[in-house]
Formats: C-alpha cells, structure tokens, sequence
C-alpha cells in the first residue's frame, strides 16, 4: 500500500526538482511559483469538497489573510517572517473554526453560503481599513522583507520557486498520510455515507470542521509566502473571484484526489499563460478546453485518469477473450 | 440490560415515536414487528442516538444514556446494523471492517475479531480486499452485520436484515443471528418486516403501530397471535 503511495510521490518530486534546470526564464518560474501557491490552496480544498462533501467560497479570504499578517506583522512591526507566518496561520485557523463550526453542524451548503459572506467582508475590510491595510492601492506601509533560511536569502525565483514546491512537496506527503491513516478512513467513511458513519462512531461534524480549518491554515500559509516573495500585497488577488477559480481546479482536477487538486492548480495557472499567444482567442480556447474537461472527464483529470486506465485494461482484457475464444 | 422508557423521538417537526417503552433483558433476541412507518427504525435511531430524543429516557447497563453522541454510545456497546445496509460502497471491505471498530481500534483485539468474523461470514474473507459496493446484496448485508460487531456490542441493533434478499441468504443470515445468541456475548433487538421467521428465533417481541407499542409478550404468544396481530394491523 505505502509504495504505491510513495513511487508517483517520487517521481513527482524528482520532475518537480529537475524543471529548474531546463528552464531558467524567471517568468516560466514565477508562473509555477503562482501554480505552487494554488497547489497548497487547492489541496486543502480538495480534502474539504472531497471528503467532507462541502463548498468553500471564501478560501481566497484566508490566502489574503495570511498575506496581509504576514505584511503587517513583519513590515509594520518588524517581527520574524517564521513567526509572523505562523501567527497567520494560526489567525487563520482560529477564523475558520469559528465559521465552521455552527454552519458544518447543518446539513446542506451552508458552509459555501457563511465563506461567500467572510469573503466578502475580508475582501472589505482590506479595502476599507486604509490605516491598517493600505487600502485598494495596497500595502506601502513597511518593506516586507524575504524570507531567510539561516544566512539564505530568498530573494530570486530560482530560490522561491524551490522554497514553495518544497513546501508543496510537504503538504502533498502530509495530505496523503492524512488519507490513508484512520483519520483519512474516516473522512471516506463520511463522504462514502454520513450517516452511517455516525453510526460506527465517527464524528463526523468535528471531522467536517477541523478539515475546514486545516485547509483554511494551508490557504493562510500559501498568502504569507506569496507576501514573501512579491513582497507587497493589495486586495486584488483576494478578490471572491479567484475563491471560485480555486474551487474551478479542485474540480477539473478530480474532488478527493490530493493528487488531482496539485493537477488542476497547475493546468489552469499555466494554461492561460501559455494561451496568450491566441490572443483574443485565448478565452474561447480556455472555456472550451474546460468544457471539454467536464463532459468527458465528469470525475476530473484524476477522476478521467481512473476511467482511461479502466477503460484501457477493459479493452486489453476483450482482446485477450478474443485471443482465448 | 436496556431500558426505553416513554420515548418520544422523529425527524424534525415530524413526530414519528408518540410513546414507547421496551425492555430487552441480557441474552435475548427480542423483535420488533409492524407496519411501515410505524417507528420501528426510528426507535433504534434513537436508542443509538442518531435521532435527537424528544421526550423519555434510555437506560443501557443501569446507566442513562440520554444525552451521550453516538460514538459514546457505540464505545458503550450498542451497535447499529442499519436499514438498507448502509455499508461503505467505495471503500473496501476491510475499511469498512477497520471503520467498524473505530471507537476501539487496538491492533491485538482487531485481528481476533477480524478472524472471528471471518468464520461467522467465509465469504468475507474471500472478498476482503474488494470494494465493498461491488458484494452482492447478501454479501453487503453480512458485511453490514460483522461491521457492526467488530465494535464488539454488547447489544446489537439489527434493522432489517432480510430486506430485499433471496430467501435462502436469508436463511443464512438468520442462522448467524442464532450462532451470535449460541455465542452468548450479544443480545439482540431485531427489526422485521419477514414476523414469522424472526419471531422463530426470538425470545420476545413488541408489535408496534403509528408509534405506539400495542402489543408484546413472550414468543409464544406472539406467534399464536400473528394471525390476529396481522389483521389487526391489516
């Protein structure tokens, strides 16, 4: 079971590792760099829309929370940017617990409605906090520093492009623990039949919470290194928009599969990019690519994967019958 | 061993148990029997507390379990057995047997209980590394029952067992309960639509209508009365 956990792990890690070295052009990285932040939201969105079967629309709220901590903390107040991002995360944290705890006790997509509502106001108040936040135009209020390892600076894309795969890298070794531990059995269990797995025992809403509050802590950490590597932050990027854009990746990637949501944050980050050659063509091109997605692959890429390799050793197993008969 | 007094349990406003009291006493197979919709999945609902209890109380082993969630009532020692199976479809049949014992999960006890249910259930092992939607309904229904016990309950809450399978696997499933009851660990509370073949290997049994117990008494007497009972409840 665990090696074939840890053989794709391998060789994923190994591409990711290796990409560096083929490609030089800050830009190319600075997109995997954005697809690795989008790696970490979505992995935890994954966990929450796969297998405590719910909707966030709020999550791009707690990605600018841990941005702006992590801006104020260490350009206003000078603090560690280690400890600044923990205390975002931990901010984070504390929010989304206070928000799922009484919409995940209800049944229906209560969540989706009380994170559209967050977003919102968090989206407000970076606006609107002007003394706080800097407003619409953004944080100008300190220098946010890089972040440092010992006497490492990270301060070019090479290095940040190899600081947040590896924190993606992580989180994916972390997620896939989480999934095939007694933890992980559990949340199938729920998404499997809820009700029954009350039955065996399972609580289920504070399962539902703490996975919300987990993936909430994973968007938080993907905002402070973005602070970090950008080194100013400004409402924009926060906006409820890209919390749809981030439930758009789980999606085509394949809900429940921790694999498919690094999949789907790395398709649709890079193909825009890469479409823009098209140019006034390139929206058409994208929708078209993501409709085509959702008809022939309904599970999403992984989801699809799945059906191709069954449909594959159908086939194989029909030639076989004919071979035999 | 379990005491259900005055109850008074439904879905929401729906008010689905108007007033019941049973007993089940240490090492019976007691029955319930009656119409659909009489409140007899509803009862043991409650008894497990997946239903919130609207009115009454519930003793199990002289301790009152009223207000305790269900994983306190599974790590108590009531199990479930729910209707239509409920088993974990995309899961396989030994994560279904791992999430059976959740509460108590200990490796030692685990693979004891796991080899005891392989011999009540052969057919299990053969299947264990399947995924549990691709048993057949009979297949689910036992893996259904030995989910259940591998919490090891003192008392076990059957809710249908015999729905929508063949006659001859329900046969089966029937001499299992029995076998349960033989090993003397589990008392039993059996819900049937099939009266005759569970009255056949129960000790007592409760008639219930629209929510009510009217009627209940030793075997005999239900099976004398069956003829009654049934045009009576038509």
């Amino acid at each position: 079971m665990m090696r074939k956990i840890y053989i794709p792990y391998i060789i994923f890690a190994l591409i990711i590792l290796l990409i560096p070295v083929f490609i030089h052009s800050y830009y190319y990285l600075g997109v995997l760099i954005q697809a690795g932040y989008f790696s970490l939201i979505c992995m935890g969105l994954s966990l929450v829309m796969g297998y405590a079967g719910q909707i966030s629309l709020g999550h791009a709220a707690f990605f600018g929370l841990g941005g702006y901590a992590s801006a104020i903390l260490t350009g206003g107040h000078g603090w560690c940017p280690w400890l600044a991002m923990i205390v975002a995360m931990i901010i984070s944290g504390v929010l989304a617990w206070l928000i799922g705890k009484p919409s995940l006790k209800l049944k229906g997509h209560y969540l989706a409605m009380a994170t559209l509502g967050f977003g919102e106001i968090v989206y407000i108040f970076f606006n609107a906090e002007i003394r706080l936040t800097g407003g619409p135009s953004g944080y100008t209020m300190g220098v946010i520093p890089y972040l440092t390892i010992g006497n490492l600076t990270i301060d070019n894309e090479f290095k940040h492009y190899l600081l947040t795969w590896a924190i993606v890298l992580l989180i994916l070794l972390v997620n896939l623990h989480i999934i095939h531990s007694r933890l992980g059995r559990a949340l199938r269990a729920i998404h499997a039949d809820e009700e029954a797995a009350r039955a065996m025992g399972v609580h289920t809403a504070r399962f539902k919470v703490w996975i919300f509050v987990l993936s909430a802590v994973y968007a938080s950490l993907a905002g402070s290194l973005y602070a970090h590597n950008i080194l100013f932050v400004a409402p924009g990027p926060f906006a409820a928009m890209h919390s749809i854009l981030f439930v758009t990746m789980v999606i085509v990637g394949g809900m429940g599969s921790i694999w498919g949501a690094v999949a789907g944050a790395l398709l649709l980050t890079i193909l825009p990019e890469t479409l823009r050659g098209f140019q006034d063509y390139n929206i058409l091109i994208y929708g078209g690519i993501l409709l085509f997605i959702m008809l022939f692959m309904s599970g999403g890429l992984f989801g699809g994967g799945r059906l191709f390799l069954a449909w594959l050793s159908h086939l194989r197993g029909r030639k076989k019958e004919v071979a035999d008969g | 061993m379990l005491k259900v007094q005055n109850i008074r349990a439904g879905y929401g406003n729906l008010l689905v148990l108007k007033n019941a009291s049973i007993h089940i006493n240490e090492g019976e197979i007691v029955t319930l029997i009656g119409p659909n919709g009489c409140g007899k999945s509803t009862l043991l609902k409650t008894i497990v507390r997946l239903l919130p209890l609207q009115h009454g109380s519930i003793i199990f082993q002289g301790k009152e379990i009223n207000h305790l969630p269900p994983e306190k009532t599974v790590s108590l020692g009531i199990a479930l057995v729910p209707e239509g199976r409920h088993i974990f479809a995309p899961l396989s049949v030994m994560d279904n047997l791992l999430l059976g014992a959740y509460t108590c999960f200990n490796k030692l006890t685990f693979q004891e209980d796991l080899e005891r249910m392989f011999v009540l259930f052969p057919r299990l092992k053969e299947r264990r590394k399947q995924l549990a939607g691709t048993l057949s309904g009979g297949e689910q229904q036992m893996l259904a029952i030995a989910r259940a016990l591998m919490s090891r309950p003192r008392l076990l809450l059957l809710d249908e067992p015999s729905m929508g399978l063949a006659p001859l696997i329900v046969e089966n499933i029937f001499e299992t309960i029995n076998k349960l009851r033989a090993e003397g660990k589990t008392t039993i509370c059996l819900v049937e639509q099939n009266a005759e073949m569970a009255l056949e290997i129960s000790d007592r049994g409760y008639v219930l209508e629209t929510g009510k117990i009217v009627y209940q008494g030793p075997r005999e007497n239900l099976i004398e009365n069956v003829e009654v009972i049934r045009a009576y409840l038509g």
